[in-house]
């Protein structure tokens, strides 16, 4: 459309136009010289002057509004043959008027469309009905776009159908755009429904007022039920409260939103959901409404909880044994190791360069030797043992066990392991074993003293009557007259050979008693536990309930023959309870005055008469294999400690020995030393 | 009495032992020496009759069956009787001997013993009892 160019449309008006000048024209020739015709003539040419510029000005109106009107007017017969068609037609389509008219210009319709414009305007007109109808049409450019046809008919009153009139509109941007829009929709519910996100919608104040019918798969509830606060009723019990606040939280604080809770779903079960929401805001800032989604996270809370629990648990196990654990990257050297390795080689652990600076000069090769055949062959676990500089300096006993992973192709990747340090366990097992060593010497000492002590007594006894005997033999013999100097002499060395053999037993007692007792100030509680662990390293005490209550007491003992006499005591305890459904050794002491009496009880069948009236005399035994020295052991050993030793026993209702020893702060007589009679 | 042996002035002399060999050559040897003695077989019986005796020594063995001659010696002292004790032990050990004399006994001579020693203490305790 050319800017001010009067263009004079060629119209079949403006024809007509021109058609009525010319001929005015000539009647304005034909005229003559009558003033009357030439007054009306005139009149006349003025008129159409006048018409023609109106026409024109009409047209020109016209032509403009087309112009700029994208759609093209076009007329039709009854038949559906184009009589007129808009201008901007050509442009568009590229077929001249001569081409458009009558069927010509259907040529532009697309083969696929045709049938279908061709019914749809056939059935339209014959009820003499407008139509609406789109389609692809050809364009100047030979690119297919969406065309748009509106008609109306216009009907003669007789009912017949006289002119179609219509409209063609190039719509493809908007036919392109509702499918996209159609698409996106498409898409938006596609997603909707595939996601697992349940959108709602929340008023300012946070009334939900609008959910996805998705909800109603989920809680098997309508929609109803969760408007409003509804949903807080499908929430756990114990999360409802915390969710109403944090939703009430977000609501007047204007924040978003995000809560976890277990809600009830359709089956009756709980599941773990995660709800975020956020505003929307009005341009002053007033909340226009809440958007929000609930998700359902249940089987992530259960991995993460059995994640942390795992989690948690591997850290409690490697903080529970004490033991180094360590992963290391075999192709990279570096080494994650536990908490566990700052006590052994302190903070700043590092990788494989770090530990085997620390391994022992004199086991590295042995332990890079060992190394090296795990990663090469094929073999997947690995155990050596070294020492390994502690932080203090000093060198630790290291138990190592590893475990190797190895790629697809068999390339070792990792390697998982723990470094036990047994040092300690070595120094207590060290410690078991001198004990038990010291105490077997003891036991030995102790019971050759005992077997000495008893043969002290037990010939000492019939010594004495022997000499007695002989020294009264000798006074009364000594009276008579004419007896032989050589018989009282006799007499006399009788008496001095059994004083002799006294002589050698008590030389002999006091060789295997091994002197004096070595005693030492000793806190009980710990003798006792050393005689507990004695027993239990020992493989003693089996299935026995031990309930050991002694309080704070100092005593004044050697310690490992009162060791002795203890551990003889749990050990028949143990022994006699050996058939018994219910067997419990209570150990208990308690202070009276200077000593400290000891009780080692058992819940075993008791002693027979007989046997618990003599029970230290020595050799005698209810033991099958018993030697019957045990508790004459104790004794012996207890008297010399300065103390007296007893039992009690009772058929049915077990056995109690008891016995005494010093306590720490010593009488002053003990003191004073031995004070013999001359 | 028999004929000859020289009678001794000193107090009665109680044997408390357990063992019947020991016991009676004891009294027989301390009779023949001229002691009055008089035996028991053990501690139960010589406190049973200890009120009604007359003053005396008393010789005392320690390791006894049933009532023992440490808890000889803590009866007479709680019942106030004074009389010296001598104890015997066919053990030795020094520890026990200690307690015997913590627990008042006056002397204690080991088994076997030569009767010289025997007198000597009989003669002091009954000198410390006058």
């Amino acid at each position: 459309l050319d800017q001010g160019v009067q263009v004079i449309p060629d119209t079949p008006l403006v024809r007509h136009l021109e058609a009525t000048q010319a001929a005015l024209a000539q009647l304005k020739a034909a005229a003559g010289g009558s003033v009357a015709v030439q007054t009306a003539v005139g009149a006349l040419d003025a008129e159409v002057a006048r018409l023609g510029e109106a026409i024109v000005e009409h047209e020109s109106h016209l032509h403009h509004q087309r112009e700029l009107n994208p759609q093209i007017e076009w007329i039709a017969d009854a038949d559906g043959s184009v009589i007129a068609m808009g201008p901007r037609w050509e442009r568009l389509t590229g077929l001249t008027q001569a081409q458009s008219m009558g069927l010509g210009w259907r040529t532009i319709i697309h083969p696929d469309d045709l049938q279908g414009y061709e019914k749809a305007a056939c059935d339209d007109l014959r009820r003499k009905a407008g139509y609406d109808i789109s389609f692809r049409g050809r364009t100047a450019g030979g690119e297919y776009r969406w065309l748009r046809a509106r008609a109306a008919a216009r009907v003669a009153p007789d009912g017949r159908l006289l002119f179609i009139y219509g409209y063609t509109e190039d719509v493809h941007d908007q036919v392109q755009a509702a499918q996209a829009l159609r698409e996106s929709e498409e898409n938006l519910r596609f997603t909707i429904e595939l996601n697992p996100q349940l959108p709602f919608r929340a008023d300012p104040d946070g009334n939900i007022v609008e959910v996805s019918t998705k909800w109603m798969d989920v809680v098997g509830s309508d929609i109803a039920a969760l408007l409003g606060f509804g949903s807080l009723d499908f929430v756990h019990p114990d999360d409802s409260r915390r969710v109403l606040e944090a939703w009430a939280r977000a609501v007047r604080g204007r924040r978003t939103y995000d809560a976890r809770y277990r809600m009830r779903v359709a089956d009756g079960s709980y599941r773990w959901f995660r709800s975020q929401a956020a505003p929307r805001t009005a341009d002053d800032g007033t909340i226009i409404a809440w958007y929000g989604v609930a998700e359902d996270i249940h089987e992530q809370v259960q991995g993460d909880a059995a994640a942390t629990e795992a989690g948690e648990r591997y850290r409690l196990a490697a903080r529970a044994t004490n033991d180094v654990i360590y992963d290391w990257d075999v192709a990279t050297g570096d080494i994650q190791w536990n908490e566990a390795m700052a006590l052994i080689a302190g903070k700043g652990a590092g990788g494989f360069g770090w530990w085997f600076e620390r391994v022992h000069p004199a086991d590295r090769d042995r332990v890079v030797r060992s190394l090296d055949r795990f990663i090469a062959r094929a073999e997947d676990d690995w155990r050596c043992d070294y020492r390994f500089r502690r932080v203090d300096g000093s060198w630790g006993h290291i138990y190592d066990r590893a475990h190797l992973l190895r790629d697809a192709d068999g390339t070792a990747k990792r390697v998982i392991g723990s470094m036990s340090d047994l040092t300690e366990r070595d120094e207590a097992e060290q410690k078991v074993q001198q004990l038990r060593a010291e105490l077997i010497h003891v036991s030995r000492l102790s019971a050759m003293g005992a077997m000495a002590a008893t043969l002290a007594h037990e010939l000492n006894q019939p010594l004495t009557a022997a000499h007695n005997w002989l020294a009264a033999g000798r006074a009364m013999v000594a009276t008579v007259p004419d007896v032989p100097a050589e018989a009282l002499e006799a007499l006399g060395e009788g008496r001095g050979s059994i004083l002799k053999a006294g002589e050698i037993i008590r030389r002999i007692r006091k060789l295997v008693a091994g002197g004096a007792v070595a005693r030492g100030d000793e806190e009980l509680a710990d003798v006792i536990e050393e005689a507990v662990a004695l027993l239990k390293s020992a493989d003693g005490g089996e299935g026995v309930v031990l309930e050991v209550e002694v309080p704070a007491l100092r005593v004044s003992v050697d310690r490992v023959q009162i060791q002795q006499v203890l551990l003889n005591l749990l050990r028949n305890a143990s022994e006699a309870m050996r058939l018994c459904k219910e067997a419990r050794i209570r150990v208990a002491a308690f202070g009276a005055g200077d000593s400290v009496e000891i009780v080692v009880s058992d819940t075993g069948p008791g002693l027979e008469d007989g046997f618990a009236s003599e029970p230290f005399t020595p050799f005698r035994t209810t033991k099958a294999n018993g030697l019957g020295v045990g508790l004459s052991i104790c004794r012996t050993i207890v008297e010399a400690h300065g103390g007296r030793i007893w039992l009690k026993s009772e058929a049915g209702r077990g056995t109690s020995v008891h016995f005494t020893v010093p306590a720490a702060v010593r009488s002053a007589l003990v003191d004073q030393g031995p004070a013999r009679a001359a | 009495l028999i004929k000859g042996l020289p009678v001794r002035p000193e107090p009665v002399v109680y044997i408390v032992d357990d063992d019947g060999d020991v016991r009676r050559s004891l009294r027989l040897m301390l009779q023949v020496s001229g002691f009055q003695a008089r035996a028991f077989d053990g501690g139960a019986a010589f406190l049973g009759e200890a009120e009604a005796l007359q003053p005396g020594i008393v010789l005392l063995d320690l390791r006894m069956r049933g009532v023992d001659g440490l808890e000889v010696l803590g009866e007479l002292a709680r019942r106030g009787i004074g009389w010296p004790v001598i104890v015997m032990t066919g053990h030795g050990e020094p520890e026990v001997a200690q307690d015997a004399i913590a627990a008042g006994a006056v002397a204690f001579v080991e088994k076997p013993f030569e009767e010289a020693l025997l007198f000597r203490c009989l003669e002091e305790a009954g000198a410390a009892a006058r």
